[in-house]
């Protein structure tokens, strides 16, 4: 989440408000898409703006978990 | 409730409140690609699975599942609700049988992340003792990622008492958990758990457990060690066999699976699920 201390802020978090922004405005947004390529925007927009994007440690830390199935862990852990 | 990461198969969304959901989709990826067609209850089958085995360790490490049950209706069967932890950033792995990149190592040096191994042993060999093969998701400097040490460990969680907690605990896991596997036809060649510190500094077991999407699985009646081409999944490998059969070149998008396709994978899940639990799926 936002820290003014410090000038972090969560991208995770910014994509979410943007989304409710552009809804707000009635656009026809969704949220199919690349989700990490836009908490990756979302990043690339808080560095632009002087801010360091930080997603919180503990939810950082399940991020970084295999989500991808078994034939993400066997490419990694494989390497097949 | 707001997703935090989505993968390929599974997602994670931040509760309200500060509590975490993992949810199994039905999506399945084949070669890293997730295929347009669903496998309906995958994600039930693959969460039921993982809550069961958390059940049964529960003697052995806390774990992180608050419930299965209090989770947002639209993902009743396929969520769990977990407790935030700092993840340690080490995958703990744990093999009963040489395979992939572990036998690569072997045939390079004789030796898996430092575990010394008899000479003469063949792809899928069971190993004389499971060893522990901790990785990283961190990238070498060549790019690719490989073993880490006992010693790396150590450094990575910054204790060697935890370091040795989570030798100790992978293995005890694995042992188990292949054992109860192999009394109901099932190797389970080999694992990956993941876990965290509590708020209290507790070492916590957390993800998920022992699933085909954490493990290899095999068929005992179809363990050939020496394979030409290697073991067959226990529940990917039709789908595997099926998505180069239609001549697809393993790059995005995937081929639409036919409803038998889609039949016989979901009857491969649910033979997984009730051969290890000796439940019958209900869903």
């Amino acid at each position: 989440m936002s820290n003014s201390d410090d000038n972090t802020y969560d991208p995770v978090h910014l994509t979410h408000e943007v989304f409710r922004l552009l809804l707000d405005k009635g656009l026809p947004v969704t949220r199919d898409g690349d989700f990490d390529a836009a908490v990756d925007g979302a990043s690339a927009i808080l560095r632009w703006l002087g801010l360091e994007p930080e997603i919180p440690a503990q939810v950082a830390g399940y991020r970084r978990l295999d989500y991808n199935g078994q034939l993400g862990y066997n490419r990694r852990i494989h390497g097949d | 409730m707001k997703k935090v990461h989505s993968g390929k198969v599974r997602d994670l969304y931040e509760l309200d409140g500060g509590d975490l959901l993992l949810v199994a989709t039905d999506r399945v990826s084949v070669y890293d690609v997730a295929l347009p067609t669903d496998v309906p209850d995958k994600g039930k089958l693959l969460t039921s699975l993982s809550a069961w085995w958390f059940e049964r360790m529960a003697d052995v490490v806390p774990n992180h599942v608050i419930s299965v049950d209090d989770v947002p209706e639209e993902f009743a069967g396929r969520a769990m609700r977990c407790r935030p932890l700092r993840m340690l950033p080490v995958e703990c792995i744990a093999r009963g049988y040489l395979t992939g990149l572990g036998l690569r190592e072997y045939q390079r040096d004789g030796a898996v992340s430092g575990v010394t191994l008899p000479e003469g042993l063949v792809d899928a060999d069971r190993l004389p003792e499971p060893i522990f093969t901790p990785t990283t998701k961190l990238q070498t400097e060549s790019g690719h990622d490989e073993f880490i040490t006992f010693d790396d460990v150590v450094e990575a969680v910054g204790s060697s008492d935890i370091a040795e907690q989570l030798r100790e605990l992978t293995l005890d896991i694995y042992r188990r958990g292949a054992a109860r596997a192999l009394e109901q036809g099932v190797i389970i060649a080999d694992t990956k758990l993941e876990f965290g510190l509590d708020a209290n500094g507790t070492l916590t077991l957390a993800d998920e457990v022992l699933t085909s999407d954490s493990s290899r699985f095999w068929r005992l009646d179809e363990w050939q060690p020496g394979r030409p081409g290697g073991q067959r999944s226990y529940d990917k490998q039709y789908v595997r066999d099926w998505s180069v059969s239609t001549g697809w070149d393993k790059t995005y998008p995937g081929p639409a699976m036919p409803d038998d396709v889609v039949a016989a994978t979901r009857a491969r899940y649910v033979e997984v699920y009730e051969r290890i639990t000796g439940l019958t799926w209900s869903n």
